[in-house]
C-alpha cells in the first residue's frame, strides 16, 4: 500500500520530469539519429558503388574488363616500352602480370583473386608480337575449363586497377599472399617500382628480372 | 513554458502521452541503431565469407581464409546479439568485432607488418579486391552505429521505473 500510495503521489511528478527530459533529449537525439542513419547509408552506398565482384572499379581506378583477349579469340602478346622498361602487354596494350605464388604452369589464383586479377585467356595458341620470344609462349588449362596464356611458364594476368593501355598500377602489389609484377620479355618479373622479394619456390629477383622457375 | 506548467500540476494527464511518445521515439532510435549495426556487420560477414576461399593458400600457423571465416561467423553472431539481445555486453562485443576488423584491414592495407606470430602475412596494399572497400565501409559504419548504441544504451524500462519509487522519501508517523 505504501508503495502504491507513494507511486500515486509522485508518479505524475516523475512523469512530468522524465517526460520533459525525454522530450529534450529526443529533441537532440532525433536529428542525430537521422544523421547517423544517412551517413551509414551513404557509406554503404559508396562502398557498393566503388567495389564489387567483377566491377573492378575500386578506389584507384575505373573498370578493367580485359580487352583484346579472352576465350572468344586467340591472345596476342607484345612487348612495349613503359616507365618500368620493356614489359609484356596484350594486343590492345594492356599490361600483363605474373603472380609470385604461382608454380610453373600452375595458377594459384582463383575466386576473388581472379576477379581482382583477371586471367589472360586464349582460345588457341597465343601469338607473339615484336620483342616477344614466341617459344616462351604457352597455355595452361584452368580448373574452370578456360585456357590461360603463359610466358616462360608464368600464367599471365591483367590487373583490375588498370583502366587501359600503358598502365602498370599492379606492379609490386601484394595481394592474395604474394606479390604481382609486370613481365619482362626475357621471361622474368620486372622489379622496378617494387621491393625485391623472394619467390615461393626459392628463386630470387634480380635487377633485370631474375624471376624464374628454374626450368 | 508548457513543461514547467505540467510539472507544477502533478494531476495533469497530458504528460503521459508526451512521455510515451518520447519513449516510442527512443525505441525507434534504438531499433534503427540495432538494425543498422546488424546490417553493417552482415555485409562485413558476407564479404569475408565469400572471399575466404581465395585466401586459403595464405598460411601461417593459421590460414588467412580460416581467419576470414572466423571473422564472418563472429560478425554474424554479434549482429544477432545486437538485434535480438541488445544488452551492454552485446554492444561491447559488436564494437570489438567491428573495430578490430576495421583496424586490421587498414593496418594490412598500409603497413607491411610481416608475419606476426601465428598469423599469416596478410599485407595487401590494394583495395582492388572484390568487396574489400565495401567491407571496410561497412565496418566503419558498424563502429559508428555500435558506439552510438553503446552510448545511448539504457537499462530495461522495468528497472528504470523502480528507481524513482526507491527514491521516494517516506513520511514518518
Amino acid at each position: 500500500m505504501r508503495i502504491w500510495t507513494g507511486t500515486k503521489r509522485t508518479a505524475p511528478d516523475n512523469r512530468a520530469r522524465s517526460g520533459s527530459r525525454a522530450g529534450r533529449v529526443n529533441g537532440l537525439r532525433r536529428p542525430l539519429m537521422t544523421l547517423v542513419v544517412l551517413a551509414a547509408a551513404g557509406a554503404l552506398a559508396a562502398g557498393c558503388g566503388s567495389s564489387g565482384p567483377g566491377s573492378g572499379s575500386g578506389g584507384s581506378g575505373g573498370a578493367a574488363s580485359p580487352v583484346g583477349s579472352g576465350s572468344s579469340g586467340v591472345a596476342m602478346v607484345n612487348a612495349a616500352s613503359s616507365k618500368l622498361g620493356m614489359v609484356l602487354v596484350d594486343g590492345s596494350g594492356r599490361t600483363l602480370y605474373l603472380f609470385e605464388k604461382d608454380q610453373p604452369n600452375q595458377s594459384a589464383c582463383s575466386g576473388a583473386c581472379v576477379a581482382a586479377w583477371p586471367v589472360d585467356q586464349s582460345s588457341g595458341t597465343p601469338k607473339g608480337g615484336s620483342g616477344v620470344k614466341a617459344s616462351l609462349l604457352g597455355t595452361i588449362k584452368r580448373g574452370d575449363g578456360s585456357t590461360q596464356v603463359t610466358y616462360d611458364h608464368h600464367p599471365l594476368y591483367y590487373y583490375s586497377g588498370d583502366s587501359g593501355a600503358g598502365q602498370q598500377n599492379g606492379q609490386g602489389i601484394n595481394a592474395f599472399g604474394a606479390a604481382w609484377f609486370a613481365v619482362a620479355p626475357a621471361g622474368g618479373a620486372v622489379s622496378g617500382g617494387a621491393t625485391a622479394t623472394t619467390t615461393a619456390n626459392g628463386s630470387g629477383y634480380g635487377s633485370g628480372g631474375g624471376y624464374g622457375f628454374g626450368g | 513554458m508548457r513543461a514547467p506548467d505540467r510539472a507544477a500540476n502533478p494531476a495533469s494527464v497530458a504528460t503521459v502521452p508526451l512521455h510515451r511518445g518520447a519513449r516510442a521515439r527512443s525505441a525507434i532510435g534504438s531499433w534503427t541503431l540495432r538494425v543498422g549495426a546488424a546490417a553493417a556487420l552482415g555485409v562485413d560477414a558476407a564479404v569475408h565469407w565469400q572471399n575466404a576461399p581465395a585466401y586459403d593458400a595464405v598460411t601461417g600457423t593459421v590460414s588467412q581464409g580460416a581467419l576470414f571465416r572466423t571473422e564472418a561467423v563472429v560478425a554474424v553472431v554479434t549482429a544477432l546479439l545486437v538485434l535480438i539481445r541488445p544488452r551492454r555486453s552485446s554492444w561491447v562485443a559488436a564494437l570489438l568485432v567491428a573495430g578490430s576488423a576495421l583496424g586490421a584491414v587498414l593496418l594490412y592495407r598500409y603497413v607491411d607488418v610481416g608475419v606476426p606470430g601465428p598469423l599469416p602475412d596478410m599485407y595487401e596494399n590494394t583495395w582492388q579486391v572484390p568487396g574489400k572497400l565495401l567491407s571496410a565501409y561497412a565496418e566503419a559504419a558498424a563502429v559508428v552505429l555500435v558506439a552510438l548504441g553503446l552510448l545511448t544504451h539504457r537499462k530495461r524500462p522495468g528497472m528504470q521505473r523502480l528507481l524513482p519509487v526507491a527514491a521516494i522519501p517516506r513520511k514518518r508517523g
